[in-house]
């Protein structure tokens, strides 16, 4: 977006109200003509701007894209979406971010795609990306902590967004998947995808990125049954704008506070009471083996607590948790 | 303190007047000292590593040589795995490992992934030259510092 059209957008949205043409020209030092050409830019790119003569121009609604103009007003953080890419398309955020922190993009820096061409989990399992609908978003952290620490973090997200879902849609019942696996009704909603580079002793950068189905409705046919949507769980549409924004704002805070903690134990009662797996019976595919037992609970570090036949409680750090079909009865509602 | 911030320490120290320089960071401390006798000729100006005093961190321990003499097998550097974690040679389980026995590889390229709770580190060779040896198995636990890979530069 041209920055004259992204600061009249911003005017508009911060005031709600009518802005006269020649406010508009005094603030920014352009012409009328000038203002008038950046709105009817604005408004073929989707922003219902009224003009009434005599009044001014008037923001009726934003689009909820989650482009930096309308982002970045909603943000309360100190470097979280401060430094903000947007892209229309690309292969994969995470792909953008990893490539732009080792160029030393600075912390908290974020990379946005409308939609993913290679959208990709771990293992690079692909994560449909589709445009218009959903969030995909990748930040750049350079955590100042022993490096045996930042496997911290993808729990630290995974509260995060947790808390922005459930804050600004009222009535969605979301659960944490351990360890950062969002989950609906048994669906997953959001997946996240933290890689790190590092020497021994000292780790260049985590990008921290997320995939969340939003507006997505339906879910290719493929998928009904391991995913799902904000819009097919609540039946209402979400400002993606909005949601982002409040992912961030909750993100920066709790990241902040992690970084002065030891470990994870001021988020644990929140992992634990959203817990997905909580207290139930679980087998755990790790790469050549896999582990069965209840859960029990979260170490500090994050492990899941896994106790076995013999009774010992077996801290895990890896592997794909599911639960024993025995237990589907009693999920939750 | 990493092996690029001495580095940088010995050129400071390099370039300076000083004949001695001895830092002390938490737990760690590290003497530099200039030797300005007879092995002038053989170290025009190099600063000489002393040994650390107390236990220092495992990466100063590597990039302090303890003896330069026996050369045949101290040739071989050692990749260490950061966290502890699940061992990964290949970036998904249908694919070719990142290398194997016998590759050449250059200084930045990735050997494997360590994973925790999901979170993918991709380790990168400190050096070019050749795998010598994989020491872990695809899929194996690693702790903390534990060696993966044999390189020789």
């Amino acid at each position: 977006m041209n920055p004259l059209a992204a600061t009249i957008l911003q005017r508009l949205a911060a005031d709600g109200g009518f802005v006269s043409g020649g406010q508009l020209c005094g603030e920014l030092r352009i012409s009328r003509s000038a203002v008038w050409k950046h709105v009817a830019a604005l408004r073929k790119s989707g922003y219902a701007i009224e003009a009434v003569s005599g009044r001014g121009y008037r923001l009726e609604r934003l689009t909820g894209d989650p482009v930096q103009e309308e982002v970045v007003p909603l943000l309360d953080t100190a470097s979280f979406g401060r430094n903000f890419i947007y892209l229309a398309s690309t292969d994969s955020t995470n792909l953008r971010a990893r490539a732009l922190a080792r160029d030393g993009a600075p912390e908290g820096a974020v990379v946005v795609a409308d939609s993913q061409t290679g959208g990709r989990g771990r293992m690079r399992r692909a994560w449909v990306s589709p445009a218009g609908v959903n969030l995909y978003c990748s930040i750049v952290l350079r955590p100042p902590v022993p490096s045996v620490r930042v496997p911290e973090i993808p729990l630290v997200a995974a509260a995060a967004i947790h808390g922005a879902i459930s804050e600004e849609c009222v009535g969605l019942s979301a659960f944490i998947k351990w360890p950062n696996d969002i989950i609906v009704a048994g669906r997953k909603l959001c997946g996240i995808l933290c890689e790190m580079e590092s020497e021994p002793d000292c780790t260049h950068f985590v990008v921290v990125g997320f995939g969340l189905n939003v507006n997505l409705d339906p879910v290719p046919e493929e998928l009904q049954s391991i995913a799902t949507s904000i819009a097919i769980e609540t039946g209402a549409r979400v400002s993606r704008a909005r949601l982002l924004a409040a992912v961030l704002n909750r993100f920066e805070r709790l990241y902040f506070e992690w970084l002065g903690r030891d470990d994870l134990s001021f988020i644990l009662p929140c992992l634990e009471a959203y817990a997905w797996l909580k207290g139930h019976e679980l087998k755990i595919e790790q790469f050549n083996r896999v582990l069965t037992g209840t859960e029990v609970g979260l170490s500090p570090q994050g492990h899941l607590l896994l106790r076995t036949a013999d009774g010992a409680i077996l801290p895990v750090s890896s592997g794909e948790a599911h639960l024993l079909p025995v237990n589907h009865e009693t999920r939750p509602a | 303190m990493n092996l690029k911030e001495i580095q940088q320490l010995i050129e400071i120290v390099n370039v300076s007047s000083l004949d001695e320089v001895i830092i002390k960071d938490g737990q760690s401390e590290i003497t530099l000292r200039r030797n300005n006798s007879k092995a002038q000729a053989v170290l025009p100006t190099a600063p000489v590593f002393a040994q650390p005093v107390q236990a220092p961190q495992p990466a100063v321990r590597q990039a302090v040589p303890e003896q330069p003499a026996p050369a045949a097998a101290t040739d071989l550097i050692e990749i260490h795995s950061p966290i502890v974690g699940t061992f990964y040679r290949s970036p998904s389980p249908d694919s070719l490992p990142f290398v194997n026995e016998g590759d050449k590889v250059k200084a930045g390229d990735v050997l494997c992934i360590i994973e925790a709770m999901k979170l993918m580190n991709e380790i990168e060779s400190e050096v070019s030259g050749t795998i010598v040896e994989v020491l872990v198995e695809n899929g194996q636990p690693v702790e903390y510092n534990q060696a993966l890979y044999r390189v020789k530069p």
